[in-house]
């Protein structure tokens, strides 16, 4: 016999041990793996997870959106591998959700569906030339230096002097650190081919970062600030008013603020008249108006209005003036965050650009109905704000919600019937892990051949079936 | 179905249950329950204690699975993890904090490895300790520290703290998440 408490058939704890939940995960970005982790830490519940990805590879923006040259931030992976390793995960790629399957589906098969998709469309200026040949989202410009399939043919210009960026968060500093970086800092790391062989023939000389805001609204981190001042060849400044009315109010702000602000101010006197470096100046109280173009319709220069900061630096009046300025450029680069895609099948809300949810639930509508068994996590779920370290916290945050859910009831799902099969009847090529991990050994055999940790391939036919 | 049947049933059944978290941080400790397995990683101190009053096989496993890999010098440190539960482990001399909370699978994240890319190892370390650490948080570690929730003024992450032989009872709790609101 053994010792041990005995255990009633139809008590709910005894059912829950004999009973493995099933959870659709879409996404396979740091939201569906950290959110698969923390369920699977769980003691009181048991789950098999099912991670659907519409691209063919895994990782979502730890592949297609950190910096090449921030590889420890991938580090990551190796978690996410273990993960996709386990016998109760599943990895199935070249899924879009919405479309191959519906959520709808998804919730008739699984116990648990969590919409960790990202925020995969970018904001826009909304102002004239926005659309001219030489102008370029964020999602474009990254997705070319990180190899992203459909951006691959991108062929940013970058042989003019200046190149202008709009935003002041870490895409943005990402953006001029790529284009400004020395090619020694570039070429060893998993940046795309085909952007270091356009780097190579640039004319950039100088890259302006506009903001509209004043320099404590600024949302890069101090980090990516400070590594502008290591790199050789390259000349940080930043251009402000209110210099002096800043620095009077430092000593009160916590202290995250206040390193960075310092850092800010410490660049703000202007760099030396002439120099072989690059310029990365970071601009504070400019709001775009116009992007012009020549006679090709390509972007020539961009046109700015100078805003007026004043009051609590901290949370500051920004009022229009009537200054403007035309700075030429031939490239122009707009990095003013990202909004949630509408996914077919889940609810939306079209005002704010998000999906009405509460503590992780989806609801109905904005402060309506549960959507029974349907949750969100990461960038889906808040918007494209915050690190690794935020998305740990949001996806374990969704673990207990789900996991609160459940101990109160469990939904009835269909019994039988893998989706896997019902995506093959339809034609869809799923990539599973096992043929990722082949991908992955090519790209890293291919890197190798360069001095590089891999080098990404922007067409996976070759490894994978033609869908 | 008679009792012994059941019994019998359940007891097959769950020998053949699969390890939730087969990796290589989690093993169960079987404190002689067949209905109840433990799993090492974030199980509470506490619920180990309760576990062992019924079988006093338990003690041994308790301190098989807290004790470091045999060896080097050890000293004991206290990890307060988020449900506020502790952990006295015995921390290689050496080691960084991290790296013994993955040890003794207590419930700490480490997203980079250790490479100050990220502040998921951010750690409070009691006031009394701060000064003795033998070491100060550089600007790289503050810049990553910057970002962490919960930061205080005795914050460190747990990769840059390197155990020393005078951290006997050192003490070190992982703050909390971030809440979500409604």
């Amino acid at each position: 016999m053994f010792s041990g408490r005995y255990v009633c058939s139809r008590c709910p704890r005894f059912s829950r041990l004999l009973s493995t939940f099933k959870v659709a995960v879409v996404g396979s970005g740091p939201a569906g793996f950290y959110t698969t982790q923390e369920l699977l830490k769980s003691q009181s519940h048991k789950f098999s997870v099912d991670i659907f990805e519409k691209s063919a590879v895994p990782f979502g923006l730890v592949r297609f959106g950190v910096a090449p040259d921030h590889p420890e931030v991938k580090n990551c992976i190796s978690t996410f591998e273990e993960i996709a390793s386990r016998p109760n995960v599943r990895f199935l790629g070249n899924v879009a959700v919405g479309y191959d399957v519906t959520v709808e589906e998804l919730l008739r098969k699984y116990h648990v569906v969590v919409l960790a998709y990202g925020a995969g469309s970018d904001n826009k200026l909304g102002i004239p030339g926005e659309e001219a040949a030489g102008c370029y989202t964020s999602s474009e410009f990254v997705g070319w230096f990180n190899g992203v399939p459909q951006h691959s043919s991108l062929n940013p210009d970058l042989s003019g002097e200046n190149v202008a960026i709009v935003g002041h968060g870490n895409v943005a500093l990402d953006c001029a650190r790529i284009i400004a970086a020395p090619l020694p800092h570039l070429e060893k790391t998993d940046i795309a081919e085909h952007a270091v062989e356009c780097l190579r023939k640039r004319g950039v000389r100088s890259v302006n970062l506009y903001g509209r805001r004043g320099v404590m609204q600024f949302q890069g981190t101090i980090k990516e600030v400070r590594e502008f001042t290591k790199l050789s060849g390259v000349r940080l400044s930043v251009e402000s008013d209110n210099i002096e009315q800043i620095k009077s109010v430092l000593s009160s702000i916590p202290r995250p603020k206040k390193r960075l602000t310092d850092l800010l101010l410490k660049h703000s006197s202007p760099p030396p008249p002439s120099s072989s470096d690059i310029s990365v100046c970071i601009k504070f109280g400019w709001t775009p108006l116009e992007i012009k173009t020549d006679d090709t319709g390509h972007v020539r220069s961009i046109v700015l209005r100078k805003n007026q900061i004043s009051g609590d630096m901290m949370s500051p009046d920004i009022t229009p003036t009537e200054e403007t300025v035309e700075v030429p450029c031939s490239c122009v680069i707009t990095s003013i965050g990202y909004k949630v895609l509408k996914l077919p099948g889940v609810p939306f809300c079209d005002l704010t650009h998000s999906i009405p949810e509460d503590l992780s639930r989806v609801l109905e509508r904005p402060g309506g109905a549960r959507v029974p068994g349907l949750y969100t996590s990461g960038w889906a779920r808040r918007g494209s704000d915050g690190v690794l370290a935020t998305t740990i916290t949001d996806s374990a945050n969704t673990a207990h919600s789900i996991l609160e859910d459940l101990e109160k009831g469990v939904r009835s799902v269909e019994e039988g019937g893998d989706v896997s099969d019902v995506l093959v009847e339809r034609g869809v090529g799923v990539v599973t892990f096992e043929k990722w991990q082949e991908i992955d050994s090519l790209e890293k055999e291919k890197g190798r051949e360069k001095g590089k940790p891999r080098e990404k391939l922007v067409c996976y036919s070759d490894v994978l079936e033609k869908r | 179905m008679t009792s012994g049947l059941l019994v019998a049933t359940l007891r097959n059944h769950i020998r053949r249950l699969p390890l939730l978290n087969p990796s290589p941080r989690s093993t169960i400790v079987n404190c002689g329950s067949l209905i109840t397995p433990i799993r090492r990683k974030a199980t509470s101190l506490a619920r180990l204690r309760t576990v062992s009053a019924e079988n006093p096989h338990c003690n041994q496993n308790v301190r098989r699975c807290l004790s470091a890999k045999s060896g080097k010098k050890t000293v004991k440190v206290q990890f307060i993890d988020r449900d506020g539960d502790s952990f006295i482990v015995d921390a290689q001399i050496g080691d960084n904090l991290m790296k013994v909370a993955h040890q003794h699978d207590i419930d700490l994240e480490g997203a980079c490895e250790g490479t100050l890319s990220c502040c998921t190892c951010h750690l409070v370390v009691h006031p009394d300790w701060y000064d003795n650490l033998g070491s100060e948080p550089c600007e790289d570690e503050l810049d990553m520290l910057d970002m962490a929730y919960g930061l205080t003024d005795t914050s460190r992450l747990g990769c840059q703290v390197i155990v020393k032989d005078n951290f006997e009872g050192l003490v070190v709790r992982i703050p909390p998440y971030e809440p979500q609101y409604t």
